[in-house]
């Protein structure tokens, strides 16, 4: 009972934390609009997730196949570049010298970006949503003779639900910090998120044999913090850490983590100087 | 723009991606892959270890015994696939230096708990 309570708990985290991210920057650059398209795609998601559930006994050949498996893939790599792009375009415009906003920046947002808001609303709620359904679906299945799944269903729902509080509450408790570290912290936060899904596109691709891996396992670490322990287990799906990585997906993760450093660091400079 | 460039870049990408996915499966089916039968029931994986050769490529059948779906995971092996009840998937695995690889079921993850154990060919 209290396993599923868990478990749901953190899938919904998973499902929400980008979701929960996005609203509370946007809510800090004041964009109501670009809010709006986050729950937009969040909740075509939520929709086609239930969708999906509902159906699954009759997509469960699809959901198990190999076209499941290259959505994943384009789930783990379409993102981490969306992110990449916001986290760069913010450091450009997001905040003047001194930390106040330019109204150049949401005036882009409204224009420019909110396709790329919907995509990652979407993407980010999609896989892990589709996920805490199934499970959800499965406890409902378990009303076999003798076996309520009234209690266990429960559980699964307040796992649900605590997830999507604990996300609420932790962007809530935020509005206090002063806009300029907020930012860079949620920037910070979503750099190494994309790292993560990098790290966990790049490792399935190893998988499948498209990539070598160059050394299978490069170091383990699993005796520090392993994969298969609660917390382990949140970094893991979270920042795609790995105990006991392949080189390339280190090279890989290494080699965007310094190109985000660079670029960020130029798109701060460049959007110190006066605007024109 | 920046936007033009961004969208180039995700086409480019999916391009690539795109080739190497319908291309990886079709190398792949040139040689008999042997395969592995794996059972899981009462949320539990029988047998919970595999043993398989080094360097070789197999097949992991995994049969769902139990009325609840499962997400068959491995972070050493980097898979991560639904099984639904009473169905069975297949997992195509690349093959492995010598060693131990660790696979759960996710949504049971204290009680479905299994290994695949490559040990070295002695002569």
């Amino acid at each position: 009972m209290i396993e599923t309570y868990l478990i749901l708990t953190r899938e919904t985290l998973e499902a929400s934390l980008l979701v929960g991210i996005l609203l509370s920057t946007l809510q800090r650059l004041g964009d109501k609009r670009g809010q709006r398209f986050v729950v937009l795609g969040a909740s075509v998601a939520v929709f086609l997730c239930l969708i999906l559930g509902l159906l699954a006994d009759r997509l469960a050949d699809f959901l198990s196949g190999e076209a499941k498996n290259i959505l994943d893939i384009c789930v783990f790599f379409l993102p981490a570049i969306f992110v990449s792009y916001m986290v760069i375009w913010m450091a450009k415009n997001g905040r003047e010298q001194g930390g106040t906003l330019r109204d150049k920046a949401t005036h882009a947002i409204k224009h420019g970006s909110v396709w790329i808001l919907v995509m990652l609303a979407f993407m980010g709620v999609f896989r892990e949503g589709l996920e805490t359904v199934l499970f959800l679906w499965g406890l409902s299945l378990q009303s076999g003779p003798g076996q309520a799944a009234g209690p266990s269903l429960l559980a699964g729902l307040s796992g649900t639900a605590t997830g999507i509080l604990i996300v609420y509450l932790l962007f809530k408790s935020t509005a206090r910090i002063p806009i300029g570290t907020f930012l860079r912290i949620s920037s910070v936060l979503l750099v190494i998120m994309a790292g993560g899904m990098l790290a966990a596109g790049t490792g399935r691709l190893v998988a499948m044999g498209v990539l070598p891996p160059l050394i299978f396992q490069t170091w383990d670490t699993s005796r520090i913090l392993n994969e298969h322990s609660y917390v382990g287990g949140m970094v893991a799906d979270f920042f795609g850490y790995r105990s006991k990585p392949p080189l390339i997906m280190v090279l890989t993760v290494s080699a965007y983590l310094a190109g985000m450093l660079i670029l960020l660091r130029r798109a701060e400079q460049s959007g110190k100087k006066p605007s024109h | 723009m920046p936007l033009n460039r961004l969208t180039q870049m995700i086409s480019g990408t999916l391009w690539a991606l795109g080739t190497f996915l319908i291309l990886s499966p079709t190398i792949s089916r040139a040689e008999a892959v042997p395969e592995v039968a794996l059972t899981l029931e009462h949320h539990q994986f029988s047998p919970n270890t595999l043993p398989v050769e080094p360097d070789k490529r197999f097949i992991i059948v995994l049969s769902n015994k139990d009325n609840h779906p499962e997400e068959f995971e491995s972070y050493d092996l980097e898979f991560e696939i639904l099984v639904f009840p009473h169905k069975s998937i297949r997992v195509p695995v690349r093959g492995l230096p010598a060693g131990t690889y660790t696979f759960f079921g996710d949504f049971h993850p204290k009680t479905a708990q299994g290994k695949v154990v490559v040990s070295p060919i002695t002569h």
